[in-house]
C-alpha cells in the first residue's frame, strides 16, 4: 500500500504504535492478498451454496460440522473472509492516513503529475469500490420473479430465502419472444412487459438478455423461461356456457342455484395415463373438497370402457351437478423468468472503478518509475520515495 | 478463408523460433533478428486473418468481433501475447523473449488451428454475448495475459540467474534489469487485465443484474489480481524483491491460465466448453 518503510513515512513523527506499525505495512498487504487469494481458490474448488448440501451429505457429520465452523459452503461471505477483506480495506486506510500529510505538503507545490497524487487516487479508487460492495451487500435486493405470459405479479421471491417482496407496483408480461437462428441456435429472449402503478398504464418496454428495464428504482433481466400449458376449459350449467382459461395453480369461482364453487387447478398434463390431455381440478363446495380429472378426449374412453363413470366417479365430468366440464385444449405458452434488483452500491463502485482507472493511468504512464530503479543494487533493497504502484 | 490463414501462422511462428534458436546455439546475432523479423511476418498473417474473420462473419449475415468462442479466444491469446513480443523486442531490444514467446504463441495458435476438439466455424452469438462489452472485456483480458506471460519469462530467467555470481550470458542480461522488465510488463498487464475485470463487472451489471456474483472465472480473475497486486506490493516491500516477484510472476502465470482455461471444468456462467 505504502511504498514508505514506517520510519519515513510518519509525517515527522517517529513515535508510532505496534497496531499502526502494523496496520500500515505494505508486508500486510500483500500477506494478506496472497491469503485472500488462497481462501478465494478453496472458495472455487468447495462447492457453495445449494450444491454444497448435497456435497456435505456426502462427507459425514464431522466434515460437516468443521465445513459449518468455517463456513466453507458460503465462503466469499462467510465472517473470517469479509473480516480479512476488512483488515485489507484497514490497511489501505491506514496507509493513505500515513501518506495524507506529505501529500497535503506536496500538492500546492506540485502537479496532479505527482507520485504521491496518483498513489492516493488510485488506493482511494479501491476504497470506494470496497464501499460500494459494502453497500451492495448491505442494501442491495436481490430477487426472482416468473410470469406467464398475459399475467400480472405485484411480487418477487429474494433470492437467498425465497421471502416475497412486494414491488409497490404491477408488471404485466404481455408476450414472450424466443428467436433461433438458421443453426438451431439461441437468438434472442424478449419479453414485452408494461408496469402499472396506480391501476393506471405507466409504462411498456420490452426486456431482452443485456438489455434490462429500470421502473421506481427497481431493475428487471430477463434470465430465463419456459414453456407451460394453459387449459381451455368449458364449464356448462343447462344453456349457459362459461369458458375459462387457466395455468397450473389458478382458480376460478363458479355461482348458480344457490351454491357457490371454487374451482382450483391442480396439475395440466399433455398425456395423462395415456388418455390424451387432461386437467386434474381440486372443487371446493360447502359440502367439502372433490377432486375431478377432465379429459379432452373422454368420448373415445367411453366407447371402450362404457363403465368408467361408475368405477372412477371423478373421471366423471357431470359429477358436480349441475355443471359439467369440458376440456376444449390445451394451449402452449410461456412464462418468463425475471432477475429483479436494486443495487444501491453499483453506481458508487462504478465511480470508485473509473478513479482506480485513472490512477492506474496516471501511475504507469505519466511518471518516471525507473529513476529509482535505476539507482543500482545498492539501494536494491531500500525502501524509496517516489515509486510503486 | 480466414482459418486458411490462421492455420498458416503457427509455421511461421515455429520456423521464427528455430531460426531465434539457431542463432543462439551458433552465436550468430543477426539470425536473432531474422527470427524477430519472420515473428512479425506471421504476426501481420495473425492480424490479416483476424481482420477477415470478422469481415467473414459480417458476410454470414450475423457479424460480430472474432472474440466470442473457445477458437477466437485462443487465437487472440496468441496475438496477444505476439504483439507484447513484437513490442518489446523491437523498442527496448531485450533479445531474450523468442525462445519462450514464439513457442507459446505457436502452441496456442496451433492447438486452436488443429486441434479436433476446436471448433473453428463462425457461429452467430448466444444472446447472452449480444453486448457491446464483448469487445472491450476481451481484449482488455488478453492483452493483459499476453503481457503477463512476457512478465513471466523475465520471471523465470531472474529464478535461473538467481544468485548466481557469473557474469551475463549470451543474451540473458544482468540480473536488475531483468526485474524492472518484469516490473514493467507486470505493470502494463496489470492495467489492461484491471480494465478487463471492470468492463466485465460492467457488463455483468447489466447482463446478469450482479456487478460480481463470485462466478468461479470471476473469482479467478480477483485471484489472478490480488497475485500481480502483491507482486507490484512485494517491488517496495519485500526482503528479496527480485527473486520474490519472480516467484509471484509465475504463480501469476498459473492463475492466468487457470482463470482461462481451467475454470471451464467449474460450474459456472462463463463457459467456453
Amino acid at each position: 500500500m505504502s511504498d514508505h518503510s514506517p520510519e519515513t513515512a510518519a509525517g515527522g513523527n517517529k513515535k508510532r504504535t505496534f497496531p499502526d506499525r502494523l496496520l500500515s505495512s505494505p508486508r500486510l498487504t500483500v500477506g494478506l492478498l496472497l491469503v485472500l487469494a488462497a481462501a478465494s481458490i478453496v472458495g472455487t474448488l468447495f462447492p457453495q451454496g445449494e450444491q454444497a448440501r448435497h456435497f456435505l451429505s456426502r462427507l459425514g457429520p464431522a466434515a460437516g460440522s468443521f465445513v459449518g465452523l468455517l463456513q466453507l459452503d458460503n465462503l466469499f461471505h462467510a465472517i473470517w473472509y469479509m473480516f480479512l477483506g476488512g483488515l485489507l480495506a484497514l490497511n489501505l486506510l491506514f496507509c493513505l492516513y500515513r501518506r495524507w500529510p506529505s501529500l497535503r505538503k506536496a500538492l500546492p507545490a506540485g502537479t496532479v503529475f505527482s507520485k504521491r497524487f496518483h498513489h492516493f487516487v488510485v488506493h482511494g479508487g479501491v476504497l470506494i469500490i470496497l464501499a460500494g460492495a459494502a453497500l451492495s451487500h448491505l442494501f442491495g435486493i436481490e430477487a426472482y420473479t416468473e410470469i406467464p405470459v398475459g399475467e400480472t405479479v405485484e411480487q418477487a421471491f429474494l433470492r437467498k430465502d425465497d421471502r416475497p417482496l412486494d414491488l409497490g407496483f404491477q408488471v404485466r408480461c404481455d408476450a414472450f419472444h424466443f428467436e433461433r437462428y438458421e443453426s438451431g441456435m439461441p437468438k434472442e429472449y424478449r419479453s414485452e412487459l408494461t408496469f402499472f402503478k396506480d391501476s393506471s398504464t405507466e409504462r411498456k418496454a420490452p426486456v431482452r438478455v443485456n438489455q434490462p428495464v429500470s421502473f421506481e428504482g427497481i431493475t428487471f433481466y430477463q434470465s430465463d423461461f419456459r414453456k407451460i400449458l394453459k387449459a381451455r376449459l368449458a364449464v356448462r350449467n343447462g344453456d349457459e356456457t362459461r369458458k375459462v382459461e387457466r395455468l397450473e395453480g389458478q382458480a376460478f369461482d363458479l355461482s348458480g342455484k344457490g351454491m357457490n364453487l371454487s374451482v382450483f387447478v391442480v396439475s395440466i398434463m399433455e398425456n395423462f395415463m395415456t388418455m390424451g390431455p387432461a386437467v386434474k381440478l381440486l372443487v371446493r363446495s360447502p359440502e367439502g373438497c372433490r377432486d375431478l380429472y377432465v379429459f379432452r378426449d373422454i368420448d373415445r374412453f367411453l366407447e371402450r370402457f362404457p363403465d368408467l363413470y361408475e368405477r372412477y366417479p371423478p373421471f366423471d365430468p357431470g359429477n358436480i351437478a349441475p355443471w359439467r366440464f369440458e376440456l376444449a385444449g390445451l394451449e402452449e405458452t410461456f412464462v418468463t423468468g425475471l432477475m429483479v434488483n436494486r443495487d444501491p452500491g453499483a453506481p458508487v463502485a462504478a465511480g470508485g472503478a473509473a478513479v482506480l482507472m485513472a490512477g492506474m493511468l496516471l501511475t504507469y504512464f505519466t511518471g518516471n518509475d525507473e529513476r529509482n530503479e535505476r539507482r543500482g543494487p545498492a539501494r536494491r533493497n531500500r525502501p524509496s520515495r517516489g515509486g510503486g504502484p | 478463408m480466414n482459418t486458411t490463414l490462421l492455420a498458416g501462422t503457427p509455421f511461421i511462428y515455429l520456423v521464427a523460433f528455430l531460426i531465434d534458436l539457431t542463432g543462439r546455439v551458433t552465436g550468430k546475432t543477426e539470425l536473432s533478428r531474422a527470427a524477430k523479423t519472420a515473428a512479425a511476418a506471421g504476426f501481420c498473417l495473425h492480424t490479416a486473418g483476424l481482420a477477415l474473420r470478422w469481415v467473414e462473419s459480417y458476410q454470414l449475415g450475423f457479424g460480430h468481433a472474432p472474440l466470442s468462442n473457445f477458437y477466437e479466444s485462443l487465437i487472440f491469446f496468441s496475438w496477444a501475447i505476439l504483439l507484447a513480443y513484437l513490442i518489446l523486442e523491437f523498442w527496448k531490444k531485450p533479445g531474450i523473449l523468442g525462445p519462450f514467446a514464439l513457442p507459446a504463441a505457436f502452441l496456442l495458435i496451433a492447438y486452436a488451428s488443429y486441434s479436433p476438439d476446436v471448433d473453428s466455424r463462425i457461429r452467430p452469438l448466444i444472446p447472452a454475448l449480444q453486448s457491446n462489452w464483448l469487445v472491450t472485456h476481451v481484449i482488455t483480458c488478453f492483452l493483459g495475459y499476453g503481457a503477463f506471460v512476457i512478465s513471466s519469462i523475465f520471471g523465470l530467467l531472474c529464478l535461473i540467474k538467481g544468485n548466481d555470481p557469473l557474469p551475463a550470458r549470451d543474451g540473458v542480461p544482468e540480473r536488475d534489469p531483468l526485474s524492472l522488465y518484469l516490473y514493467r510488463s507486470v505493470a502494463v498487464g496489470y492495467v489492461f487485465f484491471t480494465l478487463g475485470i471492470v468492463t466485465g463487472s460492467v457488463w455483468a451489471h447489466s447482463a446478469w443484474g450482479s456487478w460480481w456474483s463470485w462466478d468461479p472465472k470471476e473469482t479467478w480473475a480477483l485471484i489472478t489480481w490480488m497475485i500481480y497486486t502483491a507482486l507490484l506490493h512485494y517491488r517496495i516491500a519485500g526482503r528479496d524483491r527480485a527473486k520474490g516477484m519472480a516467484i509471484l510472476s509465475l504463480l501469476g502465470l498459473a492463475s492466468v491460465f487457470f482463470t482461462y482455461l481451467g475454470v471451464n471444468y467449474l460450474p459456472g456462467l462463463h463457459s467456453y466448453l
